[in-house]
């Protein structure tokens, strides 16, 4: 090339405007655009994506392109690749362009990698003698000199991408724009692609455009950057300055704000229940929102203020099941007080490990910070003895997927036997977050207060269903959620002439808050069965009934 | 290896706009050619069969319902008129979704936007060129010499591709904003069939007393006169009528100025629209 004739500038970028016409409806054929013209409704909305961009790019500078997505800068490349035409001003280019935007563009996939090759390289205007002379050349540094004579559809992605690489590249062009979501092939590759452009670079006599997020990686390539945000420069100068600024614009987060974000609650719907791995410890199960089925939340704090976007993989056995890769795809939560949930749907039984990290998507902040956590899916039908029609599943269903109960052991629960002492005043203490072992619940239990008032509860070795309702009742003392309820609640008790004096009281609260079943049986229906305290006690929180009827206690 | 770089660089690129189109429509017609074969047992053998397999059918039938016209050799008459009429329709209708098709690529690398009508119109006298060959077969079995008149394929050949060039320009833009014009030109395509004077002579209209709009019209339509000229050069051995050469050059003109001046005003607007 003859350089000292060539002008300064390689490209030169003089007062671009980009303006769409974004029509109201898309219409796509003669009678609705008549339709429109005779009603006059023809409408169009003007959008800038580019306003009145210019500058000018001498020859061999690096130059790095900033800016926000949507702010213009895919625009700005088109342009200068020439496939945009400006709605104003004009765009120079001298010399050829190398544009690694949209590798492949062009290609066709019945045709063999070798036909590409030509068809490729003659729209980006090589001559065939200069193709016959370096298909060699492309095909070593494709690596795919075995598969030349293969339709290109049999490629991977990764190898059309190689190919469309190394086509792009065989010669040292005069303009590189260089877009870094770029990423061909495997790791190797891209390393020697990134040599080959640094090559260029080195070389000196091409003028590279880069675009990128990353302004760290802009700052250490470019000697110049120019800032484009929502269609308008901002700055163009010293890669540094610019960069600083660019960085500038963020900083109502501070970035040591950001620290390790903990998934505090995993959340199961009534259709599949979920088991935390530490279900015991702490982690506090919600009820869903009814109507979503087989789903799961995930509810984590911790996370800084208005920073709303969340990345998460989740694996199950080491396989991926779910990932968010694609930032659009970032789970925009709300956030109330640091805390986010995430939903997804889980399908089947299994160990899924979850992999979040937080990001801003808006300011470009990456790897915010990032969490692992392992959780485990089960179908009801721990229980083989719950049938599932019973009245009492749902209660027990729900009960286990909230951890008041303990894991089954051979696969039984024993729904119509009497229920100890020690497993009704667990359960109790379970369901108030007290602690899930026996002798610690029972002495919980005495401290808050539960069995107080119980005649006879110490010796005996069932309970019935007025020690129950009594005891329930305690709990709603001890949380102060207790009122005074009037006896005439007990007409709607089938056998109220048989309810001890002390427990009148509390059972007519129970009824009264719908925690015992209107028309049942208190004391002449035997003692309490182990699948009816479990009712009782969900019923006590209705919250987590999650919409579901109270299980009515049907028995004569 | 630096050496090397520096006297590859140098040829690498083509030195002017045309050396890279003519380049570009080389590469996809024969992108169109090898696919359009692409696993087919006869491959290119089609382009012959296809115009043979045709003709006998349809001589066939018709070849007794002319038998009043003053038509000698029927069978080369319908094959010269069938290829000629197939070569616009098949640049036509692959021109017209040629801009459509290529959406693509136009959104991604700077090519001359013409290139793609323009293109359909040479893969198609390709395709005719093989097409041809069924001729030669059908002028051996018949015994038919060919005279010098032959050469009057060529302009023939010619103004007919300029004018599919026009036309496929002009429709490709407007299907760009109209993709009603995909359904339309089908239905236009069968129309112009039949007015076209493809296995009926135009001696049956003048016997049977049409009156003179109905034969200006089948006179004045593009297709007869470019299939006259064809005929003239093949099946007549004759030198084409001046009326014929003219109003043949007078379509290939118009349709190319009309394609040229509608596509130059729209392929701006091209890429917001695919």
């Amino acid at each position: 090339m003859a350089n000292t004739e060539a002008p300064e500038y390689a490209i030169e970028v003089d007062n671009v405007s980009m303006i769409f016409n974004i029509a109201n409806e898309q219409l796509n054929n003669l009678k609705e655009y008549f339709i429109k013209i005779m009603r006059h409704e023809l409408f169009f909305k003007e959008f800038r994506a580019l306003n009145d961009v210019s500058f000018k790019v001498r020859r061999g500078e690096v130059v790095g392109l900033v800016g926000t997505n949507g702010s213009g800068k895919s625009t700005m490349l088109k342009c200068i690749a020439g496939v945009l035409e400006p709605s104003e001003g004009s765009v120079t280019v001298r010399g050829n362009i190398a544009p690694l935007i949209e590798l492949g563009a062009g290609f066709d996939a019945e045709l063999t990698a070798r036909e590409n090759i030509y068809l490729n390289g003659a729209l980006l205007g090589y001559t065939r003698e200069f193709i016959d002379e370096h298909l060699q050349d492309i095909i070593d540094f494709a690596e795919l000199e075995n598969f030349m004579d293969m339709p290109l559809k049999n490629y991977s992605s990764g190898m059309v991408a190689r190919i469309a690489f190394a086509i792009a590249t065989v010669t040292e062009p005069d303009v590189l724009i260089v877009d870094e979501t770029l990423s061909v092939g495997d790791v190797f590759f891209q390393q020697k692609c990134e040599d080959r452009i640094k090559r260029f670079i080195e070389s000196g006599n091409v003028t590279v455009l880069f675009v990128s997020h990353s302004m760290a990686q802009v700052a250490r390539i470019c000697e110049r950057v120019i800032w484009i945000e929502k269609g308008v420069q901002r700055m163009d100068g010293p890669a540094k300055e610019v960069c600083e600024a660019y960085r500038a614009q963020f900083e109502p987060v501070p970035a040591q704000a950001v620290e390790k974000v903990t998934i505090e609650r995993l959340v199961a719907d009534t259709a599949d229940a979920l088991v935390g791995a530490n279900a015991r410890t702490g982690l506090i199960p919600e009820a869903a929102p009814s109507g979503a089925p087989n789903r799961f939340y995930l509810a984590y704090t911790g996370m800084p203020q208005g920073i709303p976007g969340v990345r998460y993989q989740v694996k199950k056995a080491g396989a991926y099941f779910y990932v968010t890769l694609d930032p659009s795809l970032y789970q925009v939560v709300s956030l109330k007080d640091q805390e986010g949930r995430i939903v997804r749907e889980v399908i089947d039984e299994g160990t899924y490990t979850v992999e979040i990290d937080l990001a801003d998507h808006a300011r470009h902040r990456y790897d915010l910070a990032c969490t692992t956590y392992e959780f485990t899916v089960k179908r009801f039908g721990h229980y083989a003895d719950v049938n599932s029609a019973a009245w009492y599943s749902v209660s027990v269903e729900r009960a286990y997927n909230l951890y008041y109960l303990d894991e089954a052991e051979n696969n039984l629960f024993f729904p119509e036997s009497p229920i100890t002492p020690g497993d009704a005043v667990c359960l109790i203490s379970r369901m108030a977050g007290g602690p899930g072992e026996k002798d610690e619940a029972l002495a919980w239990a005495r401290e808050a207060g539960i069995v107080d008032g119980l005649p006879g509860f110490d010796a005996a070795d069932t309970v019935s269903r007025e020690q129950y309702a009594h005891m329930l009742a305690n709990l709603a003392r001890a949380k102060g959620e207790y009122a005074e309820a009037s006896l005439e609640a007990l007409s709607d008790i089938s056998d109220a002439d048989g309810i001890s004096d002390w427990a009148l009281a509390d059972v007519a609260w129970a009824v009264a808050n719908r925690v015992m079943g209107r028309g049942g049986f208190v004391n002449s229906a035997g003692t309490l069965t182990r699948a009816e305290a479990v009712a009782l006690a969900v019923n006590y929180q209705p919250e987590s009934l999650d919409g579901h009827d109270r299980v009515v206690n049907p028995r004569p | 290896m630096s050496q090397e770089r520096t006297t590859a660089a140098t040829g690498a690129h083509v030195s002017g706009v045309s050396a890279k189109n003519r380049f570009i429509l080389e590469q996809l017609v024969s992108k169109d050619f090898k696919l359009r074969y692409r696993r087919s047992v006869l491959g290119v053998v089609w382009s012959v069969l296809n115009p043979l397999l045709m003709m006998i059918i349809m001589s066939f039938v018709f070849s007794y319902f002319l038998r009043g016209s003053n038509v000698e050799n029927y069978p080369l008459y319908l094959i010269v008129g069938n290829i000629t009429f197939g070569l616009m329709n098949e640049a036509t209708s692959t021109g017209l979704t040629s801009i459509i098709d290529a959406a693509p690529l136009l959104k991604k690398v700077k090519v001359d936007r013409w290139v793609f009508p323009v293109q359909k119109a040479f893969t198609a006298v390709v395709n005719f060129a093989l097409s041809l060959i069924a001729v030669v077969i059908v002028m051996l079995f018949f015994q038919v010499t060919p005279t010098w008149h032959l050469v009057w394929m060529l302009p023939a050949l010619l103004l007919l591709m300029v004018f599919c060039m026009g036309v496929s320009l002009l429709i490709s833009s407007l299907a760009v904003f109209f993709r009603d014009m995909v359904h339309l030109w089908s239905v236009l395509i069968t129309a112009w069939t039949y007015l076209t004077p493809i296995f009926w002579d135009l001696s049956l209209l003048t016997s049977a007393g049409a009156p003179w709009y109905v034969l200006a019209v089948v006179k004045a339509n593009p297709m007869y006169n470019y299939i006259d000229m064809m005929r003239c050069a093949i099946v007549y051995q004759a030198t084409p009528g001046r009326t014929v050469i003219l109003l043949a050059i007078f379509w290939a003109l118009l349709a190319l100025v009309a394609g040229v001046v509608v596509f130059r005003k729209t392929e701006h607007k091209f890429i917001l629209y695919i």
